[in-house]
């Protein structure tokens, strides 16, 4: 009942159950047992009608009884260890699978998360694999074993009335080709509903991540008119769902009572040429339903198993999309790890990006040199591509023109792992889990201590509000720190960085919410890092700018000026023109750019 | 709501389709047992050589064929009428569930992940609508069937129906075991799947950090933690759905072994025919089928229970009074060029000891600019979240016009203050769609739209985008920079009239420049509007008729900048500390 096509899809899933072949090979091993056992109870039920009741004849029915009812407890025995171990087999397997997933997605690109919503990727791991661990496995699982009953009850009426049987057989062609037109039609209705749902979760879940956004704009009305377009395409997708679904069920269920008679008009005329005996057509008769029954579930183990594919598909999609180190000629890590326990230069060489392919360049010809021991300040306006050289460098985006260098090692050659290690980055958007300050920076890393966690929450003058909180470091953050104010969230995560300890420290716009006067104190811890560190930084103030060993001005992506402080103002160009501009204003002295 | 008003609203919802679906329900059973019925008659015919009866029997399988036809249209029509409530109520409960949680408060939102709600409105809502769909028609099939066939049966042999009842009810005891322990797994199923998904939502949210800090080990720990939980309650649920629940199968099938028995000993004593031994048998098929699906109807109406318990605590969430009263236009123009003022304001957060803003007072009149400068943790955005009634604050604090905010529906309120967050949301979808949210449909033209990108210095950018305004902007605006975002908020919250705007601390990542042209810009169009601008920067609130200067949640200093500058030893120091960096930059 699969076609061929359909088994690729599930390529991973096989690959993921074969730790539990044990198990799977158990529960197979039942169904010869299962087959032996389904077969025995219709046959003494014949033997009973045939050989008994319709002679009159009581002899020995007790003992028939007494077999069927032997016959009826190993079957329950078989079948149930059949069904469990089969079953057990499709859950362990996709637990592992959505840890696998998992790891994959925390493998796969900025770019995948740029293009797919969260509440997709949720949906695969949670109610896709739910899915499949339910639906489809047990679906499969009642598909296999009925159909091979259905196939042995068949033949084994074959050999008792070929004729008769043939009557049944009969009936089977249309009942099989109405059977794959549903079928087919269900598909395809089930790839709308599948899309539609998708969709609809993923506004949904940025609705939800929204609310606040959605209710100070008064958006309410607006947003549920859209919501409620993605709901209703898929509620009639689904109404036609219902109507296939029930053409199907309902035409099985009444073949069987077409069957009877057709049996009974045949069975009659050869009743009373003596060619058949009463008791084999009444057996006959009393077993159809084994046959039947079967059927009419194939069609609801048919549905649940294509809604399935779907499942499948998205699977195999996320398996599929390429991980950020996929497709690359990486140096493996044995032969790199050497060059790189230790941070000496990195070098940009005519680097040019762009976002995707549609979008213009972000970043032109960049070309710098960071030694060890050194500090770059980046300096421009908004959206002149500052940002976009520390995502380079951390690797949240990988396709560069041009060459970057890490201790003379190309950085795309470099997996991930390889080279994060070097860097502790302080990125724009302050990401901060559910959980305590202190494991907020220390990121559940058991290397960091309670006293490290605090000498770095010191270092950038964390400590003084932290220790002000109710539990102190134990404090428990909500949702993205919602219960701190942002300046506060911004310390922590600077602290974070440094308590990480990468041997080059990466800050993007640190500190650009923190009021002038913790500000001042940042300041002095920064300069201590300066002095220590190797720093690569976005720069607000003329003290960090000041004391770097390189500025480099970016307008537009593309570096205009570059040189240390006094050679800058000497040079009288755009860096000298931001100073002057800052002084003139006499507003925010200090800040030169943001 | 209670659930059964819950349940019962819904039925009557789809009433006539139920209606309908039970008449034909209906039929089809008594088509069912009918049919054996007629097959009995026509195989107590078969060896009966004369042509009379020979007619008669092809008469009965002309009267099952046409019956077995009926049954087919008929059943279809149960189906669909039954099934379809199910995903109509889904698609009602989808848009209620977002519309109440769109209308519910901050304080509501705060103590649920987004992951739960979604898990709810994915998960739980499947229970619901199966219950309202399949649950039905299984429900009402199984009580026809159990009905009716017994009762045909009877009317063949009372006591064989008495004996073949045995197993069943053995059947029924375990089964009902069974149920019990079941209905305990289900709930505990969908609480592992809400908490893994809650949990898993946060670690995607957090993506860049894990992967940067080299996170993965612990968080796939993490994961795989509560990956197993969910699997070892799978199991147990798997274990009783394939040891115990198939048990009634099995007694249904004694009760033919045993109608087979005790059958054929009434047979061989002239009490049974063999036609009525088969429809005997064809019943006790009749009668499996239910009863299996009365495991079926068990586990949708546990799950369809879970899932309305679930539903109902976001929908029985109580929307404050205030916010289901809508302004009449009368009385919104009268709150036009209203005065916003805010008298002995405190606030603190629930589960908080700490008040973090003290008795706060002052007014905003029309068309009046006023500047909030404050130190980190000062309260600043705790304060802006009272004035948009975002958080909860206390009565007789906010006023617009002499109306307690706390009395008027904040979706009114809302009408007059429109705020700019400091941290932007921004949704996947156009730049333009972006500006435009909140402003409805149709109502606001292109050259609007252009109008704020320009006053939100924004144009230049989205003029260099390849497709413009019309570029799609990531999940949360991930392709802009920061600046980027928050121009483009600072456009959306400009599209709209409003009285007043708030702006917490929306110019941080704007270079210089552009935060002059931008507030330029913005003074420009003000008239009657007024403005409150949040910020930790002096060149941002300069220029505003008033500062407040915030301070461990109190107004410390107020005056116009050149006031303070001589009142105020904290602003001052503040303007010094900027001051002493340009002088130090300029030698």
């Amino acid at each position: 009942m699969l076609k061929a096509v359909d088994l690729h899809y599930m390529k991973h899933f096989f690959k993921f159950a074969k730790k539990y072949k044990a198990s799977a090979f158990l529960g197979i091993s039942m169904l010869p047992f299962s087959v032996a056992t389904s077969l025995l109870f219709p046959w003494l039920i014949i033997q009973v009608i045939d050989q008994h009741l319709a002679q009159g004849n009581m002899d020995s029915l007790w003992r028939y009884i007494f077999y069927l009812v032997l016959v009826l407890v190993a079957n329950y025995i078989v079948e149930s260890t059949y069904s469990y171990s089969l079953r057990k087999t499709g859950q362990y397997t996709i637990t592992d699978m959505r840890a696998a997933l998992f790891a994959r997605v925390m493998k796969l690109p900025r770019s995948y998360f740029d293009n797919t919503p969260n509440g997709v990727t949720l949906s695969r791991l949670t109610s896709d694999l739910e899915t499949i661990g339910e639906s489809f496995v047990q679906a499969i699982v009642g598909l296999v074993k009925d159909s091979i009953n259905t196939i042995a009850l068949l033949v084994m009426m074959f050999f008792i009335d070929w004729k008769l049987t043939l009557v049944v057989v009969l009936v089977m062609p249309p009942v099989m080709y109405l059977t794959v037109y549903i079928r087919n039609k269900l598909r395809a209705t089930f790839k709308v509903t599948r899309s539609a749902l998708a969709r609809g979760i993923g506004y949904l879940q940025e609705l939800l991540h929204g609310v606040k956004t959605v209710q100070l704009y008064r958006a309410e009305d607006e947003v549920e008119g859209k919501y409620k377009g993605y709901t209703e395409e898929f509620l009639k997708a689904q109404l036609k769902v219902n109507k296939y679904d029930a053409v199907l069920f309902a035409f099985i269920s009444g073949v069987t009572s077409i069957t009877i008679a057709l049996m009974i008009w045949y069975g009659s005329g050869q009743v009373l040429q003596n060619s058949l005996t009463l008791g084999v057509l009444i057996a006959f008769i009393n077993t159809l339903e084994k046959v039947f029954v079967p059927i009419r579930d194939f069609t609801s183990q048919i549905a649940s198993i294509q809604s399935s594919f779907a499942a499948f598909d998205h699977i195999e999609e996320l398996f599929t999309e390429a991980t950020e180190d996929e497709g690359r000629a990486l140096l493996p890590s044995q032969q790199v790890a050497g060059q790189l326990t230790e941070f000496k230069r990195l070098e940009f060489k005519n680097v040019s990006f762009r976002y995707n392919e549609d979008s213009p360049y972000v970043l032109k010809n960049v070309s710098f040199v960071l030694e060890a021991g050194h500090q770059v300040a980046l300096v421009g306006a908004t959206g002149s591509g500052k940002s976009t050289i520390l995502r380079l460098i951390s690797k949240t985006y990988q396709d560069y023109e041009g060459s970057i260098q890490l201790n003379g090692i190309e950085l795309s050659e470099l997996s991930v792992d390889d080279s994060n290690h070097l860097f502790s980055l302080m990125m724009q958007d302050t990401f901060l889990f559910e959980s305590t300050v202190h494991f907020n920076i220390a990121l559940g890393k058991p290397e960091i201590t309670h006293d490290a966690v605090r000498q770095a929450a010191k270092y950038v003058y964390a400590d003084q509000f932290i220790e002000k909180l109710p539990e102190k470091y134990d404090f428990k953050l909500d949702k993205n720190g919602s219960n701190l104010s942002i300046g506060q969230t911004q310390l922590i995560s600077f602290a974070r960085a440094v308590a990480q300890g990468g041997q080059v420290m990466m800050l993007d716009e640190a500190t650009s919410s923190v009021d002038s006067i913790t500000e001042d104190l940042i300041q002095k811890a920064m300069q201590r890092l300066f002095a220590e560190k190797t720093v690569i930084a976005i720069a607000h103030r003329l003290s960090t700018v000041r004391h770097s060993d390189m500025i480099l001005v970016l307008e537009n992506g593309v570096i205009v000026e570059r040189g240390n402080h006094d050679e800058l103002v000497r040079a009288e160009g755009v860096y000298a023109g931001l100073l002057n501009d800052a002084r003139a204003l006499q507003t925010e002295p200090g800040l030169i750019t943001a | 709501m209670n659930k059964r008003q819950f349940i019962s609203h819904f039925f009557r919802l789809n009433l006539s389709s139920y209606l309908l679906a039970l008449v034909f329900i209906f039929t089809v059973n008594w088509l069912q047992v009918e049919i054996p019925h007629f097959i009995q008659k026509a195989i107590d015919l078969i060896d009966d050589p004369t042509s009379a009866g020979h007619e008669q029997l092809k008469f009965y399988v002309w009267v099952v064929v046409i019956m077995a036809v009926s049954m087919i249209g008929i059943r279809i029509l149960s189906r669909v009428y039954a099934l379809n409530p199910g995903r109509i109520t889904e698609a009602a409960l989808k848009g209620d569930l977002l519309h109440k949680l769109n209308r519910l408060p901050n304080s509501y939102h705060e103590k649920f992940a987004s992951g739960k709600l979604i898990s709810i409105i994915n998960n739980d809502l499947n229970g619901v609508r199966l219950f309202f769909g399949a649950g039905f028609l299984q429900l009402s099939n199984v009580v026809f069937a159990l009905s009716l066939t017994p009762l045909w049966m009877w009317r063949i042999s009372p006591e064989l129906t008495l004996y073949s009842v045995i197993p069943i009810v053995f059947g029924f005891v375990v089964f009902r075991m069974g149920f019990k322990r079941m209905k305990k797994l289900h709930v505990e199923h969908q609480r592992r799947l809400q908490d893994l998904s809650a949990q898993l939502m946060n670690f995607l949210s957090g993506i860049d950090l894990i992967k940067s800090q080299k996170m993965s080990p612990w968080v796939s720990a993490e994961v795989e933690k509560m990956n197993q939980l969910l699997l070892r309650c799978r199991m147990k649920i798997t274990r009783i759905q394939t040891f115990v629940m198939p048990v009634l199968d099995y007694a249904n099938n004694l009760m033919k072994v045993l109608v087979l028995g005790l059958g054929g000993y009434m047979l061989l004593n002239q009490n049974l025919t063999l036609g009525e031994i088969t429809a005997f048998l064809s019943y006790s098929v009749l009668l499996a089928l239910p009863l299996m699906q009365l495991g079926r109807v068990a586990t949708i109406y546990q799950r369809g229970m879970v899932g309305i318990d679930s539903v109902q605590t976001i929908l029985n969430a109580e929307i404050p009074e205030q916010d289901l009263q809508q302004h009449a236009d009368a009385d919104r123009q009268k709150l036009r060029r209203a005065t916003l003022s805010v008298r002995n304001l405190s606030y603190q957060y629930p589960n908080d000891s700490r008040p973090v803003l003290k008795d706060i007072s002052f007014d905003i009149p029309p068309g009046k600019k006023i500047g909030v400068l404050g130190s980190i943790g000062s309260g600043k955005t705790t304060l802006v979240n009272c004035l948009n009634h975002h958080l909860d604050v206390p009565a007789g604090s906010i006023f617009l016009n002499e109306t307690d905010i706390t009395e008027m529906s904040r979706s009114d309120l809302r009408r007059y203050v429109k705020t700019v967050t400091q941290d932007p949301y921004l949704f996947s979808a156009t730049v333009e769609e972006n500006i435009r949210f909140g402003s409805g449909d149709g109502e606001v033209s292109k050259s609007q739209v252009e109008e704020v990108l320009a006053l939100s210095q924004l144009a230049g950018d989205v003029s260099r985008f390849e497709k413009g305004d019309q570029t799609l902007v990531g999940e949360k605006g991930i392709m802009l920079s920061g600046g980027q975002k928050q121009r483009l908020s600072i456009a959306r919250a400009l599209l709209m009239p409003a009285d007043l705007i708030i702006m917490d601390n929306v110019l941080s990542a704007v270079d210089y420049e552009t935060e002059r042209k931008i507030l330029q810009g913005l003074f420009a169009r003000l008239d009657t509007q007024s403005v409150l601008v949040v910020s930790h920067r002096v060149s941002a609130l300069e220029y505003m008729d008033e500062i407040l200067v915030l301070k461990d949640g109190q107004v410390i200093a107020s005056g116009s900048h050149d006031e303070l500058l001589k009142t105020s030893a904290y602003y001052r120091e503040t303007w010094q500390l900027q001051q002493y960096e340009e002088e130090a930059a300029a030698c």
